[in-house]
């Protein structure tokens, strides 16, 4: 048997493996219709690949359209499984309120798709499926989760994964890859950083210092596990998310923590923080005032239907005026927004 | 703790140069024979090929993936910079007449595997347990 008749009989076999993943994958019951449209979506263009690679005389070709195949299918299957532990938050009564929080940041961020939110091990999301460039156009998927043990009143820190959804549609611009790229800072770490830093800053511009007061209090003493490699230094998002509050919100934060700006100034990507705060103003002008939460500070149940904002800024700002503590706040948080959530359009659905 | 989003966002980027040089090969095998593409999406997916190498040439000193994976691929393929800068101009001008050489051939080959086996890196480091 000659060498090229064994690849070939090795990728007739891996066509056959894949088509079989793939059957599965279509078998399997999803109680979301958009995620079942999604995994339906991804397997269409997994056959298409599947077909090209039959059909090809080239044997090269064959064997990098079956690896881009089986690429496709190990991300739906990532996919698929962080999809069943959302389906497992279905049976938590607190679903319907974090829908609420993430779907109200969606909104604010204008992305194209709703997530699937869900109670997770900690604050993250999944992304797009495809970075879509140059490749056929999907329609993009985002799985958001939040800490299960979390109180409501931190759940606010989903405008961070809600940002990173924002940049997997807009991308970076240019302009600070570029700088980048000058200063020598090109390699993967460093976009990351960017990454983290920009997804605060979109955050912490829709909503403003209850933002802030969450990601102090939430992560301040855990610090340290947010200092490895792929995080901005801490002190320097603390420092740059202070900026955008007393420039947009007028709303100092030395009343509350001390920054270390000294440490703040060793991160290396610091001299970008103009443009990122630039880059951010552009994707939201404008903010809500900081004086409208203030006169609901001892009466949340008076705000305005559906305005997640101010109830988290009055919130904190109620936690840190001393009046009440965080589990209090949280209760009154979860109150107001069980009854909003209550006269929204029902969903049986993630 | 967004781990799991870079993952996903870095394979996909490296799955989206790989499907675009893929489809640029596979519409020029069915132009010299067995067509079962229509003409549309053979033009299409030459088009894409070439704005991706166009703008590969024109971003490649200042987008950090971009950089990284013309680094890649130079030492695969044991060229400097600027060789595998002039090869890349070469493919795109072919791509353009519909026809390539060998060697052009040789280099989207290189450029897929490249982006493919990143690819590959990227989703395993999403999976807790490696085999």
């Amino acid at each position: 048997m000659r060498i090229d008749e064994t690849n070939n009989a090795l990728i007739s076999a891996a066509i056959e493996c894949l088509r079989g993943k793939i059957e599965k994958a279509r078998s399997f019951r999803y109680s979301s219709s958009s995620f079942a449209n999604h995994v339906e979506e991804v397997i269409q263009h997994t056959y298409s690949k599947l077909e090209d690679a039959e059909a090809s005389q080239d044997i090269d070709l064959r064997k990098e359209l079956c690896i881009l195949s089986w690429l496709y299918i190990d991300l739906l299957d990532n996919q698929i499984e962080t999809f069943r532990l959302a389906e497992r938050s279905m049976g938590d009564d607190r679903l319907p309120i974090l829908k609420y929080v993430v779907f109200d940041a969606n909104k604010r961020l204008n992305i194209s798709s709703k997530p699937i939110p869900f109670f997770g091990d900690s604050f993250y999301c999944t992304g797009s499926f495809l970075y879509r460039r140059y490749q056929l156009e999907l329609t993009p998927l985002y799985q958001i989760a939040v800490n299960v043990t979390d109180p409501v009143i931190f759940w606010v820190l989903v405008a961070h994964e809600v940002g990173h959804c924002k940049l997997s549609e807009m991308g970076i611009p240019e302009n600070l890859k570029r700088r980048l790229i000058e200063h020598g800072f090109g390699s993967e770490k460093y976009i990351r950083r960017l990454n983290e830093i920009l997804s605060d800053s979109l955050a912490v511009r829709i909503y403003g210092p209850a933002y802030f007061a969450s990601f102090v209090n939430r992560f301040l003493l855990i610090s340290d596990l947010l200092t490895v490699d792929y995080y901005p230094r801490f002190h320097f998002r603390l420092l740059l998310m202070s900026k955008i509050l007393l420039n947009f919100w007028h709303f100092d934060t030395n009343r509350f923590v001390v920054i270390d700006e000294r440490d703040a100034e060793r991160e290396e990507i610091a001299f970008l923080t103009d443009d990122i705060i630039d880059v951010c103003t552009g994707v939201v002008p404008s903010v809500t005032n900081f004086e409208q939460s203030i006169k609901y500070v001892d009466d949340l149940s008076k705000i305005p239907k559906g305005r997640v904002d101010i109830l988290y800024n009055a919130a904190w700002l109620s936690f840190l005026q001393g009046k009440k503590n965080l589990e209090r706040i949280s209760e009154d948080v979860f109150r107001v927004l069980k009854g909003w959530s209550a006269n929204s359009e029902p969903s049986t659905e993630l | 703790m967004t781990k799991e989003w870079f993952l996903v966002k870095e394979s996909n980027q490296n799955m989206d140069v790989a499907v675009v040089c893929i489809d640029a090969l596979c519409a020029l095998e069915q132009m010299g024979g067995n067509r079962r593409w229509n003409d549309e999406r053979i033009e299409t997916s030459l088009n894409k090929c070439e704005r991706f190498l166009s703008e590969f040439v024109a971003h490649v000193n200042s987008d950090p993936f971009l950089f990284a994976l013309a680094d890649s691929t130079a030492r695969s393929m044991r060229l400097r910079p600027s060789e595998l800068l002039e090869r890349i101009k070469t493919a795109r001008m072919e791509i353009a007449e519909r026809k390539i050489s060998k060697s052009t051939g040789t280099l989207l080959h290189s450029i897929i595997r490249t982006a493919e086996g990143n690819a590959i890196r990227k989703c395993e480091l999403m999976k807790p347990i490696m085999l």
